[in-house]
């Protein structure tokens, strides 16, 4: 480490932590959304040596902090300063934390590490908690429509995009949710509405009330959303 | 000793004891000794609060902190930092930065920036430790404190199915848990849910809880979940009540919670009340022996077992005690085919008045159908019976 300015730092960033917030509201980020920033990275040898930057994620699956440049190695002069640009694309609600290391010659421990914070709200689904398809008679058909969509807020104060999976249903076989959703992983805006059918079909005499419930889950909330199939059967 | 502490407590000891000390260490350096290493935290303890409160954690709350880690040593240290959980399991407590083993060179300070999650209730401290090089002891530990309140789940006592028809397989309720106390920061609370019975599960069950068998309960008045409880429908002629409970259970909660399920078959729409119940559908409405010309009050309770209204038609025929040409000596009654509605599980209450007609004491049996509708029309019968008798007057003696 000879040779190392007084800060002590042989590679320094022009700042240890970088929250990120909404560029034109400067509130939290939403779900979905992608930014992209800009810091310095500094050599504060006296000499020149071979950086390179590495994407350290703590907690979070790969792929959501990239930096766009500089890839790779590359060199950096004495006294040099160089502009680090990357991208970072929320992924779920919650305090997040990301880190760009940067290392330098065949040094493999991190000389200088830059956090990308992000602490996006939670987002729930707009729709009905329960339709109910009133009396059926016994081998009828009932279809209802459930529509799901997201609140629509101001930017930066709500989600971007967000994914919507159909996780199934529980209760009563007499309701029926189209097939398109099963199974399906749908990604929903604000203002974009996510609308499916059911049916209720009761069969057989008994005339107390018939319940089912559809589950759905997302990257936008803890928990699922739920939405409860109520209806009950009577003699034709 | 006295007058040692006294020495202490003075400019003169102190200073005494401070030369003592340089001249150990001017010593130790003499002769090559490795000097300690001295790294130090900001801090020693760290109390974790609500970032916009200030007030406690809530269960499942994330919280960031950054505390700065300071070399005083003369020469550069390799340092690692290790997570100490005391009380709890491991993973509520991370360290974000710096990982691995790094330098810390002399005189500089770094910040760790650590992150943690309340997963259970109550004082909880964990640690952190620097440990310089191949140390077996740190050379620094930082505490870290949180207190998070116990989540204040709400849940129904019970879920009373009442009486369910014989003619379905399966019945459902919904069962729905919330967590309405919404203070800032409070993150969701994981419930364990299990359905405990006499039968284990054979009577009741839960639908919708996700595969791994945890509830996650997003905090907030307008956040619920909502499962379904299926009631079993009992074998006929098992009318016995059935009952379990649901146990919720979680790190989040200071006590499990139960909630009991309740259900029984449904045999008869309609039952009386306090009529001596004989057979499955036998109901009888005794009164006590009657004197001619006097009469005798009982009520009779007709109640719905139902959870939907019922219309109630009654019709009678009167038994083999007297013959049918004499009228029924029961009084207060719906009119015979005559009809009355009954709310869902409500009731409707009748005065019955046995009047024995003279001039001999006899047994009155009067049989009554009551017809239950809509849906599947059942007939519960009811009997009424009464004995009337004649007071006599002491017996006059021939010859008196």
């Amino acid at each position: 480490m000879a040779g190392a300015a007084d800060d002590g730092a042989a590679l320094k960033f022009s700042q240890e932590l970088v929250h990120l917030k909404d560029d034109r509201t400067g509130s939290e980020l939403g779900i979905g959304c992608k930014v992209t920033r800009t810091v310095t990275l500094k050599n504060n040898l006296e000499r020149s040596v071979r950086a390179q930057l590495v994407v350290r994620d703590t907690q979070l699956g790969p792929g959501l902090l990239q930096v766009i440049g500089p890839r790779g190695r590359f060199d950096l002069l004495n006294d040099q300063t160089i502009k680090v640009r990357f991208t970072y694309e929320t992924q779920h609600h919650g305090d997040q934390s990301m880190f760009i290391d940067a290392s330098f010659d065949s040094f493999s421990r991190p000389a200088a590490s830059l956090e990308v914070f992000a602490r996006p709200e939670p987002a729930m689904l707009e729709g009905p908690e329960e339709v109910d398809f009133g009396a059926v008679p016994t081998g009828a058909m009932s279809l209802r429509q459930v529509t799901l969509s997201l609140p629509r807020l101001p930017q930066g104060q709500g989600p971007c995009k967000v994914n919507v999976a159909f996780l199934g249903q529980s209760g009563d076989s007499s309701f029926l949710v189209e097939r398109a959703m099963s199974g399906k992983l749908h990604t929903l805006m604000p203002g974009r509405k996510l609308t499916f059918r059911v049916m209720f079909r009761p069969m057989g005499a008994d005339e107390s009330e018939r319940l089912a419930i559809l589950r759905f889950a997302s990257n936008a909330f803890d928990g699922e959303k739920q939405v409860v199939l109520s209806g009950r059967a009577v003699r034709r | 000793m006295q007058v040692l502490r006294t020495s202490f407590r003075t400019g003169l000891g102190s200073a005494l004891l401070a030369s003592l000390l340089l001249a150990g260490v001017s010593f130790s350096r003499a002769v090559g000794q490795e000097e300690p290493p001295r790294i130090r935290f900001s801090v020693d303890r760290i109390e974790l609060v609500d970032d916009t409160s200030g007030g406690p954690l809530r269960i499942g709350c994330k919280v960031t902190r950054s505390v700065a880690l300071t070399s005083q040593h003369n020469r550069s240290l390799k340092v690692d930092l290790r997570v100490r959980n005391a009380q709890i399991g491991p993973g509520f407590l991370h360290v974000l930065n710096p990982r691995g083993q790094f330098d810390l060179l002399d005189e500089q300070s770094l910040t760790v920036r650590f992150a943690f999650v309340t997963q259970k209730h109550g004082p909880q401290s964990m640690f952190i430790d620097a440990f310089v090089g191949g140390e077996l002891r740190p050379t620094a530990t930082l505490e870290v404190f949180a207190n998070p309140d116990p989540a204040q789940v709400e849940a129904p006592d019970e879920v009373d199915f009442g009486f369910v028809n014989p003619g379905s397989a399966a019945v459902r309720q919904r069962l729905t848990l919330r967590l309405p106390e919404a203070p800032a920061g409070q993150g969701p609370c994981r419930l364990r849910l299990r359905v405990e019975g006499p039968a284990g599960d054979a009577n009741f069950a839960l639908e919708g809880v996700p595969d791994d068998g945890f509830v996650t309960l997003a905090p907030g008045p307008a956040q619920r979940v909502t499962l379904l409880v299926v009631f079993r429908v009992p074998e006929p002629f098992d009318r016995a009540e059935k009952q379990a409970v649901v146990t919720l259970s979680g790190d989040g909660l200071d006590a499990p919670r139960q909630v009991l399920l309740k259900g029984r078959l449904l045999v008869d729409p309609i039952s009386f009340d306090p009529p001596a119940q004989l057979f499955f559908s036998q109901y009888e409405l005794s009164f006590a022996r009657t004197r001619v010309g006097a009469e005798s009050t009982r009520t009779l309770v007709v109640r719905n077992n139902t959870n939907k209204p019922l219309t109630v038609i009654v019709r009678y025929q009167l038994g083999v005690q007297p013959p049918p040409s004499v009228e029924a000596p029961f009084f207060g009654l719906p009119a015979n085919e005559s009809s009355f509605e009954l709310p869902a599980r409500g009731t409707r209450s009748f005065d019955v008045v046995f009047r024995p007609p003279g001039p001999r004491g006899l047994g009155y049996r009067l049989e009554s159908g009551w017809y239950a509708g809509p849906g599947a029309i059942t007939f519960t019968p009811l009997t009424f019976f009464g004995e009337g008798f004649v007071e006599t007057g002491p017996v006059r003696q021939r010859g008196q």
